[in-house]
């Protein structure tokens, strides 16, 4: 159960800087996720905390102690591969003791933590099997197995569901989630996925280029993004922008108003309260909802979020309104948070 | 329908056939120092030639028996072949696996520079080669053949395996790491046995280099360390060409490399398609 401090880490490779002043510290027992755009330093970040790749700068600290050249067993980190990377030519159980025998542990208990492991994920009757003798999920879960046996201070995932399939990834989600409340040990996991995200983590952590744009509990970042670019990240379909300049007193001021499809209701009546106008330009049904794409006269649409109930058509002319209370406010120029008074102009 | 299937059944025979006739385009100098091998002495060399022996004979292996010491020149090809194939194993797997993994130019400088001491013509390596060997005082000793072969074989040994090395996933030993693996324990337990089908397919070709290789086994040995298609050469000189004897000392000699192959050739097939180590 390792508490980690990272202290204005930096990584670069080269010239190129893929890192930069990560500060992050995670309490003992947490649940961290990672998430970013594509390239932004999400794996880099975890292998230089799992011991895989040097640090440039800055200083790891695991449980109190400086870790930046400590071997990863030393670390007592496991790691979840996307690949799985599971050893070819071991069976499942040599697979899962390979790092107990690694570490000299008496036979029995090597024996009785697979056999324990093996009875919590499904695996028993796989247990003589190669991998290649297995499902997907089953070597996911091999996968897993692998990090239990070794009781480890952390666990870190790189992006461990995203070779499996959608009713698989639910499952597997949620057996990580289960896995979490029984063992509480400290676990950071990389993720595409919104809703893992959302689901799985007590704090998330947005990467962009190699920066942390914010660290937050799931419903900090949903309610109060830090900056434009969180806003966008996080919430599907993405926010709204709408530009704004405003005068007041002093000078004139740029600022971006969003407001999330879900926050913005739609009506036939053009008399309603309305914030905006427009014409429907285009419909989405997903089923349990409707996404309505209304063109307000900016460059891209606004999208609102309706229940299936609602009929509307293309073409029709409707009213928006924002929820009470739902708006951000972005600094034009710097893409920062506006607290709410400063948006009532 | 009918035709079709006919049809089809005529495009296999006629494939077989193909298959067939290729096959034997490629057996035939081998089967003809085989038969040749088996006919009496005085056969060998009849015009017309004959194909098949007109009776079974021992002939010319008695002769070849009393003409040179076979046994222990075909033991010379065995330990230096043996010898030199384990030592550019053990050190070309190494440095291919660094090679596979490595980014760093000088590296790969290096490997290209392996490759340019292979594109070298044998003869000029000869002289330079000689002159060491005879300094080191290993002329006409196994030994001194042997590092010759497995120096020879190297840059062949790290270009192959390189490649099988590199069609394995690095996850892979970075899971060894994790798991309590240094580099090295992470390449013997984890690396080594899932390149085993390539590495082998490579063994093979590097052994049958040393197995074959006569102009060092020419000039390096002479008497004590003679390998065997040195000693076979020996059967033609100026003074009288035994073919009779060349045939079975020939046949005598190629029961080894046919032996190996046969063991291995499922496994080369494996390693030639490997790539399929995804866990
Ligand atoms: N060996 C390398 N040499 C140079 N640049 C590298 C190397 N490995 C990664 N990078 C760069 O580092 C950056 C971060 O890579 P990283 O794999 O951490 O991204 P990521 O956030 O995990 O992306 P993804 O979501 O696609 O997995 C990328 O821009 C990548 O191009
Ligand atoms: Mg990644």
């Amino acid at each position: 159960m390792a508490s980690i401090k990272l202290a204005n880490i930096s990584k670069s490779l080269g010239r190129n800087d893929i890192l930069r002043g990560i500060d992050l510290d995670i309490g003992s027992g947490e649940f961290i996720v990672f998430v970013g755009p594509s390239g932004c330093g999400k794996s880099t970040l975890l292998r230089l905390i799992a011991g895989l790749d040097e640090i440039t700068s800055g200083e790891l600290l695991i449980d109190g102690v400086l870790a930046n050249g400590m071997s990863p067993s030393d670390r007592r980190v496991a790691m979840v591969f996307q690949s799985y990377a599971l050893y070819p030519h071991m069976t499942v159980r040599e697979n899962m003791s390979f790092s107990l025998k690694n570490a000299r542990m008496d036979k029995r208990e090597i024996e009785k933590r697979v056999q324990e492991a093996a009875r919590s994920l499904d695996l028993a009757g796989h247990l003589d099997r190669l991998p290649k003798q297995l499902s997907g999920g089953q070597r996911q879960r091999v996968a897993i197995g692998r990090a239990i046996v070794r009781e480890p201070g952390l666990f870190l995932f790189d992006e461990p569901l995203s070779n499996l399939d959608a009713a698989l990834r639910v499952q597997t989600r949620i057996e990580i989630a289960r896995l979490h409340k029984s063992l509480k040990t400290t676990m950071i996991y990389v993720t595409h996925d919104q809703v893992e995200a959302m689901t799985l983590a007590d704090r998330i952590v947005v990467l962009n280029a190699g920066r942390i744009e914010q660290v937050g509990s799931p419903l900090d970042l949903y309610n109060r993004p830090a900056n434009l670019f969180v806003a966008g990240f996080i919430g599907s379909p993405q926010m709204n922008f709408i530009s704004l300049s405003t005068t007041g007193p002093g000078a004139s001021r740029e600022m971006v108003l969003g407001i999330r499809p879900e926050h913005l209701s739609i009506s036939r009546d053009e008399q309603y309260l309305a914030s905006f106008a427009g014409k429907i330009e285009f419909i989405e049904n997903l089923g349990e909802q409707v996404l309505i794409y209304v063109n307000i006269g900016q460059d891209r649409p606004l999208v609102a979020k309706v229940s299936p109930d609602e009929d509307f058509a293309l073409g029709q002319h409707v009213a928006l309104k924002m929820e009470h209370g739902r708006a951000h406010y972005f600094d034009g120029e710097s893409g920062m948070r506006l607290e709410r008074e400063a948006g009532h102009g | 329908m009918m035709i079709g299937l006919r049809k089809s059944r005529l495009w296999e025979i006629a494939l077989l056939g193909g298959a067939l006739l290729f096959a034997l385009f490629y057996l035939a100098p081998f089967l003809t120092i085989v038969l040749t091998s088996f006919k009496p002495a005085a056969e060998v060399i009849a015009s017309p030639p004959r194909l098949l022996p007109s009776h079974f004979s021992i002939e010319n292996y008695l002769h070849m028996a009393s003409a040179l010491n076979i046994g222990r020149s075909m033991w010379n090809s065995l330990v230096v072949t043996f010898g030199s194939t384990a030592i550019a194993m053990a050190l070309g797997s190494m440095a291919g696996y660094a090679v596979a993994r490595s980014h760093s130019p000088v590296v790969r400088s290096f490997f290209l520079l392996a490759l340019l001491a292979r594109v070298v013509p044998p003869v000029t390596l000869a002289i330079p080669i000689l002159g060491m060997i005879r300094w080191a005082g290993l002329i006409d000793t196994q030994i001194g053949l042997i590092l010759v072969h497995a120096a020879l074989n190297l840059p062949f040994v790290i270009w192959m395996s390189s490649g099988f090395f590199q069609d394995i996933p690095a996850d892979l030993e970075e899971a060894a790491i994790v798991d309590g693996c240094n580099r090295f324990t992470a390449f013997t337990r984890i690396i080594l046995p899932v390149a085993t089908p390539g590495l082998a397919a490579t063994a093979i070709f590097a052994a049958m280099l040393s197995w074959n290789e006569y102009l060092f086994a020419l000039l390096l040995t002479n008497v004590e360390a003679k390998t065997a298609p040195v000693a076979v050469s020996e059967l033609l000189n100026v003074y009288s060409s035994e073919w009779g004897a060349m045939t079975a000392a020939g046949t005598l000699f190629t029961i080894p490399v046919l032996i190996l192959a046969i063991i291995i050739q499922r496994r080369i097939v494996e390693g030639m398609a490997m790539g399929a180590v995804k866990g």
